[in-house]
């Protein structure tokens, strides 16, 4: 049995998005699940992390449609503002699911 | 991929969904000490008013209850602040500034009809109405927060009403009782549930 549910867990792991299955860009997915919208500055104190650590993941989530971004001018500086787009909330519920499923299988090689 | 690396995923986003819905750096010190200083200035302000004639707003109670309110706030404000440098998480961030949001109208709504009530004479309605408009800042502040406050905000209103329908002439007793004792049992709850960080 070992080898052919090994096999289903690596299948499994292939399935998880490489795209969210990252820290800062999990961390980034699931915030944003939960507020719908926040700027740059709420995500980096959410977060704890730097600045162009950051820019780098929000921008590789957005290039990949995952991410709307909004700029607005409040008192005249620029502010950056994140929502994910329904293709990113399915994209998150997707990756939740593999998730689960790949826990489910762990626990069942346990039992065994 | 080993399960410990996914269990650690998973509760990494527990931890992200929460920490973005619930403001947790409370403090249940600082709710103590206000329950204190609140029945301190019901003390202070039952022995000025066996002086005065009922009803009468004199300027030592204005001046006591505003210290009480200043009191609360520079000690809510130093424990919060407190706490955040042991947990790591800010003080002053978005949910801080939604909690303010939610809390000022209640303040300014209660601070401004108190004026006008001390102002009529009818000070022995300004307990009660001190008591319905915490509670609804209290509540709806406490949607982005843990859900003691909700609790609290809860019994304030209810205690309140209570207080107007009833015992109006018992108000500064039913302040001692809400504002100072209501924030203690919350007081020792946090404490004892959430701690100081």
């Amino acid at each position: 049995m070992k080898p052919k549910s090994q096999t289903k867990e690596l299948n499994k792991v292939m399935d998880l998005d490489k795209l969210i299955h990252e820290r800062v860009r999990l961390g980034i997915m699931a915030a944003l699940s939960a507020t719908e919208i926040l700027t740059f500055q709420e995500l980096k104190q959410m977060l704890k992390a730097t600045d162009g650590n950051l820019s780098v993941h929000l921008k590789l989530l957005a290039k990949n449609g995952y991410l709307a971004v909004e700029k607005i001018f409040v008192g005249g500086k620029p502010q950056t503002s994140y929502r994910l787009t329904n293709f990113g909330k399915t994209a998150f519920q997707e990756y939740i699911n593999c998730l689960e499923e790949l826990i489910h299988h762990l626990h069942l090689d346990e039992n065994e | 991929m080993k399960q410990k690396q996914l269990m650690q995923d998973i509760q990494y986003i527990k931890d992200v969904i929460h920490s973005s819905l619930h403001y947790t750096n409370l403090s249940g010190i600082a709710a103590i000490l206000s329950g204190i200083v609140a029945i301190i200035g019901c003390g202070c302000s039952y022995f000025i008013m066996q002086q005065h004639a009922v009803q009468s707003i004199s300027w030592e109670l204005v001046a006591i209850w505003t210290l009480v309110f200043l009191a609360s706030v520079i000690a809510n404000v130093y424990f919060i602040c407190r706490k955040a440098r042991k947990t790591g998480e800010p003080a002053w961030s978005r949910l801080a500034r939604l909690i303010i949001y939610a809390l000022s109208p209640s303040f300014l709504v209660g601070a401004s009809f108190t004026l006008f009530l001390a102002y009529e004479g009818h000070a022995l309605w300004i307990p009660g109405f001190w008591m319905v408009t915490y509670g609804l800042g209290v509540w709806s502040a406490g949607l982005f927060s843990i859900p003691e406050p909700r609790w609290l905000g809860a019994a304030f209103m209810i205690t309140g009403l209570i207080t107007l329908f009833f015992f109006v002439e018992y108000s500064l007793i039913m302040l001692a009782i809400s504002f100072g004792c209501y924030h203690i049992i919350y007081g020792i709850r946090l404490f004892l549930r959430y701690g100081e960080g």
